[in-house]
């Protein structure tokens, strides 16, 4: 299934773009930016002497020039044909060396144990650590320590560090190495539990370049973290804030305005947001691809924009209000969100037990976004068939539909919807 | 299609007397839905107004349907997820938790033990 390039793909990332995609083939990648030119030996007993050159036979595969030689060499994948390649010559080692080490992966402990002993060596023949630009450390887990980790802020090119399950790495250790890596540009951390605002303004004060970072689970971090993210990195495009409970709208909305190429937002089980940062989200992230608000309770039909129809006039038999700015609450006063842009990228949202959402809301959020392939509807128990009928609106779109817990849907709208989506390949109805 | 691939998942509990809002949904539904032609995945749990007639709908169409949820569908009977299994040859995954015609010892051979809960992570979605 081939899927249409990124609106906003990545321009400054000097290593493979895995994200976009997954079917691409690896064999003549045309977008393979990993830019390796010949590597410099790090001592003067290992460079030749010219004299030595001028009597080495000259083959024809000699003569290709380096940068050729490395574009052929990029298409082994494994770790072992590479080292045999670098054996061959030392021109081939030049060639080969860095991307040997570009992307070194580890199963085992004892591998990464053995890796560190190497970078730490005075007699090293190239300076590895500055060859590494991505590590995956999600297989290690809880045994990364904090010793080990910390001999990565030799690092300094590093560009994705993945850290997912590594709850013994602390935020100390975090605050310590993270600012060395100046070329960060995608970091998960989710599961670290310890990681707190110190690491992260550390990260966002080093790392200007950063795309994408992932905090799932990263309880202690608060507004000051992601402020400061906000801030420093405009640069950002998937912000994963999944269970950081204690941030607010303030971080939110800078994100909105500061991260002009904002494609992901994930805010799962962020209690505390409401309507006016995700108003925010609507009215400045335009190339917004996924939306998770799943568990952000507080949200009202005032976070979504406006279905596009006339204004209702109030009923006229209230009487009329002689204290309107004492009696109205925050949220009462925000109008509804017209916005005169559809929202082409979307799609994927999620409003999991968004309780307080009704029919207008989904009204409004189809009206703009009619590309939406996944909609998560689950405990939005005020939705009715009306909100099934908009949603065959979205016709060939939506791919995948939850609609748990809407115990007013009726059979008259699934009919509708099942003639009008037949591309569905997913559906919920459970009830509760 | 071979058992070993199916996972039924069905536990012996006692099914909750009290019943919150029931949906509204019919077999009605479930006819409609048996017409879209990429459907892999239907989630009906406690849909308790659904009975074989549903089943017979789901199972006469494409065989693409891979999981379906039918917990606490409680007018399911045993015959009907018989012919089910018999026409649905890519189905992986089978929920009946709580229906009563399949609370019988002599199924419960089939069933495994529920999941334990696992943490999903997205890799590379940076």
């Amino acid at each position: 299934m081939y899927r249409k390039p990124s609106p906003a793909p990545s321009t400054t990332s000097f290593s493979d773009n895995d994200d976009d995609d997954l079917n691409k083939s690896t064999y003549f990648a045309i977008s393979d930016a990993l830019v390796v030119s010949p590597a410099q030996w790090s001592s003067k007993i290992h460079q030749l002497s010219a004299a030595d050159t001028q009597d080495l036979p000259h083959s024809p595969i000699s003569r290709l020039p380096p940068e050729i030689l490395i574009h052929l060499l990029k298409h082994l994948h494994s770790p072992r044909d590479m080292y045999n390649c670098l054996l061959v010559s030392r021109t081939w080692c030049e060639c080969s060396i860095e991307l040997l080490w570009h992307k070194p992966s580890f199963s085992k402990l004892s591998t990464l144990v053995k890796m560190m002993r190497v970078l730490s060596r005075g007699d090293q023949t190239f300076t590895y650590a500055r060859f590494i630009r991505r590590l995956n450390f999600l297989f290690l887990g809880s045994d990364l320590t904090d010793s080990l980790f910390s001999r990565l802020s030799q690092c300094d090119r590093l560009e994705r560090l993945t850290l997912v399950n590594c709850a013994m790495v602390t935020d100390d250790a975090l605050s310590r190495v993270l600012p060395c890596c100046p070329n960060l540009v995608a970091i998960d951390l989710t599961g670290v539990s310890d990681t707190s605002d110190k690491a992260i303004v550390g990260l966002a004060s080093a790392a200007r370049r950063l795309q994408g970072i992932n905090l799932g689970g990263c309880k202690k971090v608060t507004d000051i973290g992601v402020f400061a993210l906000a801030a420093n990195c405009p640069l950002l495009r998937r912000v994963k804030l999944s269970g950081v409970e204690l941030v607010t709208d303030g971080p939110v909305s800078a994100l909105a305005r500061s991260c002009p190429l904002l494609l992901e937002i994930d805010l799962n089980n962020c209690k505390y947001i409401t309507d006016i940062s995700v108003r925010d989200i609507w009215k400045y992230s335009t190339h917004m691809r996924e939306m998770r608000l799943s568990h952000c309770v507080e949200l009202t039909n005032a976070a979504f924009p406006a279905p596009y129809k006339s204004d209702t006039t109030p009923p006229s038999n209230t009487p009329p209000n002689p204290f309107p700015s004492l009696t109205q609450s925050s949220s009462d006063q925000l109008p509804p969100l017209v916005l005169s842009r559809t929202f082409e990228h979307l799609r994927m949202l999620d409003l999991t037990a968004c309780a307080l959402i009704t029919d207008d809301a989904v009204d409004g959020i189809i009206s703009h976004a009619p590309k939406i392939r996944n909609l998560v509807l689950s405990k939005c128990v005020l939705l009715t068939d009306t909100t099934v009928e908009n949603i065959c609106k979205l016709g060939k779109h939506i791919h995948y539909l939850h609609l748990g817990h809407a115990a007013l849907i009726t059979d008259r709208s699934v009919r509708t919807l099942a003639r009008c989506c037949t591309r569905l390949r997913y559906i919920d109805f459970a009830s509760e | 299609m071979s058992d070993s691939v199916l996972d039924v998942v069905f536990l012996l509990l006692i099914s909750s007397s009290e019943t919150l809002d029931c949906t509204l949904l019919t077999d009605m539904s479930v006819f409609e839905l048996s017409s879209l032609p990429k459907l892999r995945r239907i989630g009906l749990v406690r849909v308790n107004n659904l009975t074989d007639e549903a089943i017979y709908a789901l199972a006469n169409r494409d065989a693409t349907l891979e999981r379906i949820h039918l917990s606490y569908c409680d007018q399911i009977t045993v015959m009907a997820i018989h012919f089910l299994l018999q026409k649905l040859n890519k189905l992986t995954h089978l929920s009946l938790t709580g229906i009563p015609a399949f609370r019988k010892t002599e199924l419960q051979q089939f069933c495994r033990a529920p999941p334990p809960v696992c943490l999903k992570f997205k890799l590379h979605s940076l």
